[in-house]
């Protein structure tokens, strides 16, 4: 599980009363969006949010793949800037995309080709020592390693061989650069194919798009428009218990700033922050959630939920050090309880209130597990 | 948490199922309580032979009698992996569940391991390589520990210790390391391979105080025994586990939880996905034995018992009741034999996946190699297997509003309450 078991037993705790009270709400209705209005939700999340998402993942995965060819060839500062700047923006890219829990990202090896992590039993860095120290060749050919380890082909991996050590890349024609070359252009190519699922012909938009004439995916509009509610509250959990409970530990004594996500490249709160700026997205782009339930009638459903993302993002923004020093820093914690309290009580509102007023069911997570 | 809302819509669910089904809420939740009870029960009464035969290979340390033992451990398995479809949406199973199948585990915590396989330490834990069996009195991270007797209590109190759930004391998996030993074949053939003669007295003695290795192993077997004690007692008459099931309304959630979430998040993904994703012989369930193929097979036979209301016990005696699968065929027809279709599919999947590992041509750790196509491909399938059959437990819960709009304006929808009464 992606939180530890005694948090967990909190929350069974919780379940508990909710399974009394849950029987009490207002059974959602079915017929509280047309077929119409879940066709443009999903429509405008499709062509709005998701399909440029990735775009852009392929786009900026190229361009790092670019910069590192030319900084391996001749390692100097302004290489390396530029490739830290190309790194960012791909890990920026991944992150806005990373809330898509569904569809091609699911083939093969599934979203962990892009990011295995949390590694909670240290498996991907036991291996990618391995092939550091032994300077392990076949990883190099070109599409080698999509054949291998998702640990050894991910940005995880790359984060590793760019900032771990410094050192390891900044000589003429390394071992760690060609691997780091390898693994960029495993995203990229990953990525590019990705889009083409997507967006291709008769791709997985297609596949969305005419959910509601019934599809081998969907069985109807509504399916489809659960699977993107289910991605919302999802988005938010993995936040929350991954990327903030974990690391924060039962009590301060419990912290493991080891356990932020991107802790050697410095990005776990703007992780996190493009995590809630793609909810936000799906709430504000035209037809998506927030249109929707206005149409409804629902505006204080849409209201409540976009003033709980503000405050949100707000809050982790007056965060003036890095989540890894945070998590151990008593004069932090409360800061930090408030924000997971938030999240939990966005996480109701994506997953009760609006899944009740729009007549949705969101779904199972990978999460669900332990 | 997910596991609020598909509660709520179960209840609604039920709501409106009522009215089409002649199977009952009461009825269904008597026949799943029956079969926990017998399913852990059984799981106890394989345990308690699995004692005997650790009792026997302590007195006499033979190549017989290790087998002997851990013959009795793959066969107090299978029982017990069938109950893992009650493990979540169950808080009681839930809570109780790590203290006999907690996993993975960090081994070095408990006996000596191949450090060049294994390494020395770990950032994630600090007893990565404590070693109770060797070591009497441990100091790690500033904490003593006292471990002169090796009692249920001192395992206890080890288990999960720094917070870190690695730190795996009790167990089956704890069990099996001590049978077994580490596996240090990677993905080439092969269990692990612990002498018979880690467990001999005096001279004949190998890796080292093999009388505390037997009375950690006989410490770990008792504790599991009482546990599951424990377990068998909460399902049966007036068992906490059984009337936390409540009248039906919340029950029913609770079985959809429970079989969702171990298809799902946990079966699918955290003990069968990841292997493939990562290649890593350390990425299966019974990784010692190598009796993964056996636990993922009954973990899916468990919950088709569960849909289905059907049980069949180690004696070949049968439980069985009212079901879900009834109810659902109330609704509606075609999506209980959906389900049906889809857990078939499954154990058809699991099945090859058995198959293969049994007729020792090629076992599960290999199956997830790097290269393997057709082991890889046997894995994947079962793993499809269980997401497709996640997505019609879905529709099971979502069914339900389909149904209220034929049932608009009943008490079922205007008073959730009284179709109850």
């Amino acid at each position: 599980m992606p939180f530890s078991k005694a948090f967990r037993r909190t929350l069974k705790g919780a379940s508990a009363t909710l399974l009394v009270s849950g029987s009490l709400l207002t059974p959602a209705s079915a017929d509280a969006i047309s077929t119409e209005q879940a066709t443009a939700l999903i429509t405008a999340l499709t062509d709005e949010l998701v399909v440029p998402a990735y775009t852009q993942l392929a786009e900026d995965s190229s361009n790092l793949s670019e910069a590192l060819k030319s900084y391996c060839a001749a390692p100097d500062t302004d290489g390396r800037l530029k490739v830290e700047t190309e790194f960012h923006a791909t890990m920026d890219a991944w992150q806005r995309a990373q809330i898509i829990q569904f569809g091609p990202i699911y083939e093969g090896k599934g979203p962990a080709r892009f990011q295995f992590w949390p590694d909670k039993r240290g498996t991907g860095q036991r291996q990618l020592r391995q092939v550091l120290n032994n300077q392990d060749e076949t990883v190099l050919p070109s599409g080698a390693l999509a054949e291998k380890s998702v640990a050894l082909g991910d940005l995880q991996a790359l984060e590793y061989v760019l900032f771990n050590d410094l050192k390891i890349t900044a000589s003429e024609d390394s071992f760690a650069c060609r691997y780091a070359v390898a693994i960029a252009r495993n995203q990229e190519m990953q990525t590019a194919e990705i889009v083409q699922m997507w967006a291709g012909n008769n791709g997985y938009r297609e596949q969305v798009l005419s959910a509601a004439e019934g599809t081998d995916v969907f069985f109807d509009e509504k399916e489809a428009a659960s699977r993107f509610l289910n991605d919302m509250a999802g988005a938010i959990d993995v936040v929350r218990l991954q990327k903030l409970d974990r690391p924060m530990g039962l009590t301060i004594a419990g912290a493991r700033p080891k356990r932020t996500e991107n802790w050697r490249s410095q990005r776990s709160l703007r992780n996190i922050r493009l995590n809630i700026e793609s909810v936000e997205q799906f709430l504000t782009v035209k037809d998506g959630f927030g249109d929707l339930l206005t149409s409804i009638g629902k505006e204080t459903t849409a209201t409540a939920t976009l003033e709980l993302v503000s405050e949100i993002l707000s809050d982790i923004a007056a965060f003036d050090q890095p989540l890894s020093l945070l998590v151990g820093d008593p004069d932090a914690r409360s800061d930090l309880e408030s924000l997971l309290t938030k999240l939990r009580g966005l996480q109701s509102l994506v997953r009760e209130q609006l899944a009740q007023d729009l007549g949705l069911v969101p779904g199972f997570n990978a999460t669900d597990g332990d | 948490m997910k596991k609020f809302s598909l509660t709520i819509a179960a209840g609604a669910f039920l709501a409106s199922a009522q009215i089409a089904s002649a199977a009952e809420p009461a009825d269904i939740l008597a026949t799943y309580a029956d079969i926990a009870e017998a399913g852990y029960t059984d799981s106890l009464t394989t345990a308690q032979t699995l004692k005997s035969a650790i009792t026997a290979l302590i007195e006499t340390p033979s190549d017989e009698m290790l087998d002997a033992a851990k013959a009795a451990w793959i066969a107090a398995r299978v029982p017990y992996q069938q109950t893992e479809a009650y493990r979540f949406g169950n808080v009681i199973v839930d809570e109780w569940e790590g203290k006999v199948n907690a996993w993975p585990l960090d081994e070095g915590l408990i006996d000596y391991v191949n450090t060049s396989a294994y390494g020395e330490e770990s950032d994630e834990n600090a007893f990565y390589a404590a070693n109770i069996i060797a070591n009497e009195k441990l100091t790690i991270g500033g904490r003593e520990i006292d471990a002169t007797n090796l009692t249920p209590e001192l395992l206890q109190s080890l288990h999960e210790v720094d917070d870190v759930e690695a730190n795996v004391a009790t167990g089956y998996h704890a069990i099996e390391f001590l049978l077994w030993g580490q596996d240090l074949n990677g993905t080439d053939a092969g269990a692990g391979n612990r002498p018979a003669t880690d467990y001999a007295s005096g001279e004949a003695c190998t890796g080292g105080n093999c009388d505390r290795r037997a009375a950690y192993l006989v410490a770990a077997t008792d504790l599991m025994i009482s546990d599951l004690e424990e377990m068998a007692t909460a399902w049966g008459d007036n068992g906490p586990a059984r009337a936390a099931l409540g009248d039906g309304k919340e029950g029913l959630g609770i079985i959809l939880i429970g079989l969702g979430s171990l298809s799902y998040g946990e079966l699918a993904g955290e003990r069968m996905r990841l292997g493939l994703m990562l290649h890593d012989p350390e990425e299966e369930h019974d990784c010692f034995a190598d009796n993964t193929h056996d636990s993922h097979y009954y973990d899916a036979l468990g919950i088709s018992n569960v849909y289905r209301g059907s049980y069949t016990r180690i004696d070949g005696t049968i439980v069985s009741g009212a079901s879900l699968s009834d109810l659902v065929r109330g609704v509606s027809a075609d999506l209980d034999a959906e389900m049906i279709t889809k857990l078939e599919a499954t154990q058809a999947a699991m099945r090859v996946m058995k198959d293969k590992a049994d007729s020792g041509e090629m076992a599960y750790d290999q199956m997830i190699g790097e290269g393997n196509e057709e082991g890889n491909a046997i894995v994947q399938a079962a793993i499809d297997g269980l997401v497709a059959q996640t997505r019609t437990i879905e529709r099971i819960v979502a069914a339900i509003e389909v149904d209220e709009i034929e049932i608009e304006g009943s008490d079922s929808l205007d008073n959730p309450e009284a179709v109850f009464q």
